[in-house]
C-alpha cells in the first residue's frame, strides 16, 4: 500500500500510474460528497472528473507537510463554491451570518421531547435523513457529509475548512439537529 | 449531576470526553430518563447516519479520467498501418466488383482514369480562375483604399479641426465601449 505522498511525488515525475492509483483510491468517498451535494448523479460524475483534473494540475502546489485527503477535499469544497457561484445558487459560507447563531443556539434537552429517530426502521430512518440533508443549507450538509459519510475527524474537516475545531463541531452537531428537527416536522 | 446538554449526548456518543466525565455522564443517563431518551434518540440518529448507502462511480470512471488528463496519442505506424489498411481494402473491394461483374478488368482502371482525368483537369480550371479572382481583388484594393484616402482628405477640408478631433475621439470611446460589452458578454457565456 503506497503512501499518498509517495504518490504524488511519483505522479510529479510522470508516473502516470500513480495517479491513476491516486483516482482509485479517492473516486468513492469524493464521489460520495459531491453526489450528496448536488444530488445529480450525472452531474456529480462529471464534477469529481473535473475535480481530479483540477487536481492533477495543481499537484505540484501540495505540500507534503498537509494531509492529501484533506487537501483534495479542500480543492472539491472550493469547485463546489465556484460551481454554485456560476449557477447563481446561494451556497452559504459556513460564516454566513444567516444561520449562525453560535451565541443564542440552546443545546438544552427540551422537556417532551419527541421520539422521532426511534419510531422508523433503520432502512426508513435512512431515507428519511437522504431527504433531510437536502434541506441543510450547503455549508452544513458539506459538514454532515464529511463527519457521518466521509467519516472525517472533526480535526480533519477544521483542517479542510480553514476553521477551530470547535467551531466545527458546533456546526456538525447542528447539522445533526436540524435533521432531527426536519425529521420531527414529517412526524 | 444537572441534565445533560445535547452537544454533550454529541460528545459522548462519539467518544469525544475522558474517562471520567463519560462514567459521570454514564451514571446519570442511567438515572436521568429525559436524557436517556435523547441520547437514545441521538444514537438511533447517528447509527442510520454513519450507515447510508454509498453512491458508486461506474466501472469505466478511473479510465475515464486518466485518458482526459493523459490523452493517448497515436504513433505514426498506427496511421500508416490504417491508411494501408483503407488501401488494400479499396483495391480488395475493387477486385470483388469486377469479379462479380464479369467485366474485363483491365478495361475498368482505363474508363475509371479517363473520367478521373476529366474530373481533376476541371479542377485545375476552377483553381486557375480562382487565383484570377483573388488577383484581380489584390489589384482593386489599393485602387479602393485610394478612394477612401481621398474621401477623408475632403471631410478634412470641410470639417473644422476641432470637430475632427471631436470625431475621432467619439470614434475611439466608442470602439473602447463596443470591445468592453463584448468582452463582458463573452466572459458571462
Amino acid at each position: 500500500m503506497y503512501d499518498d505522498n509517495e504518490l504524488v511525488q511519483r505522479t510529479l515525475k510522470g508516473d502516470k500510474e500513480a495517479f491513476e492509483m491516486i483516482v482509485r483510491e479517492y473516486q468513492r468517498p469524493l464521489f460520495n460528497y459531491i453526489g450528496r451535494m448536488v444530488r445529480e448523479k450525472e452531474l456529480a460524475l462529471d464534477l469529481t472528473q473535473e475535480i481530479f483534473i483540477k487536481t492533477y494540475s495543481s499537484l505540484h502546489t501540495f505540500k507534503p507537510k498537509y494531509r492529501f485527503s484533506t487537501w483534495l477535499f479542500k480543492i472539491a469544497s472550493n469547485y463546489l463554491i465556484d460551481y454554485w457561484r456560476k449557477k447563481k445558487i446561494e451556497a452559504f459560507s459556513i460564516d454566513h451570518p444567516k444561520w449562525q447563531d453560535d451565541r443564542n443556539h440552546s443545546w438544552t434537552i427540551p422537556a417532551n421531547e419527541p421520539s422521532v429517530a426511534k419510531k422508523f426502521e433503520l432502512q426508513e430512518l435512512r431515507k428519511k435523513i437522504e431527504a433531510a440533508l437536502e434541506k441543510l443549507p450547503h455549508s452544513l450538509r458539506e459538514l454532515f457529509v464529511w463527519k457521518h459519510i466521509n467519516e472525517f475527524s472533526y480535526a480533519e474537516i477544521a483542517e479542510i475548512k480553514g476553521l477551530p475545531v470547535g467551531t466545527v463541531k458546533n456546526r456538525v452537531f447542528q447539522a445533526k439537529e436540524m435533521v432531527r428537527q426536519f425529521l420531527e416536522k414529517q412526524t | 449531576m444537572k441534565c445533560l446538554s445535547i452537544d454533550m449526548i454529541y460528545e459522548y456518543l462519539e467518544d469525544d470526553l475522558s474517562p471520567q466525565k463519560r462514567e459521570t455522564i454514564a451514571r446519570h443517563l442511567s438515572m436521568c430518563v429525559k436524557c436517556k431518551n435523547a441520547f437514545e434518540e441521538r444514537q438511533r440518529l447517528l447509527e442510520a447516519s454513519y450507515s447510508l448507502p454509498s453512491w458508486e462511480t461506474p466501472s469505466e470512471f478511473t479510465n475515464q479520467v486518466i485518458s482526459r488528463i493523459f490523452p493517448v496519442k497515436s504513433s505514426i505506424w498506427a496511421w500508416m498501418a490504417a491508411a494501408a489498411s483503407g488501401v488494400m481494402f479499396f483495391f480488395l473491394a475493387f477486385f470483388v466488383v469486377f469479379l462479380l461483374s464479369r467485366q474485363n478488368i483491365l478495361s475498368a482502371p482505363v474508363s475509371f482514369s479517363h473520367s478521373f482525368l476529366a474530373y481533376f483537369e476541371n479542377f485545375f480550371l476552377i483553381l486557375v480562375k480562382f487565383f484570377k479572382l483573388v488577383s484581380l481583388i489584390t489589384k482593386l484594393v489599393p485602387q479602393l483604399f485610394g478612394y477612401f484616402l481621398k474621401g477623408v482628405e475632403l471631410v478634412t477640408t470641410l470639417l473644422n479641426p476641432k470637430i475632427q478631433i471631436m470625431l475621432i475621439a467619439l470614434s475611439i470611446l466608442f470602439s473602447g465601449l463596443f470591445i468592453y460589452v463584448m468582452r463582458r458578454n463573452f466572459l458571462q457565456e
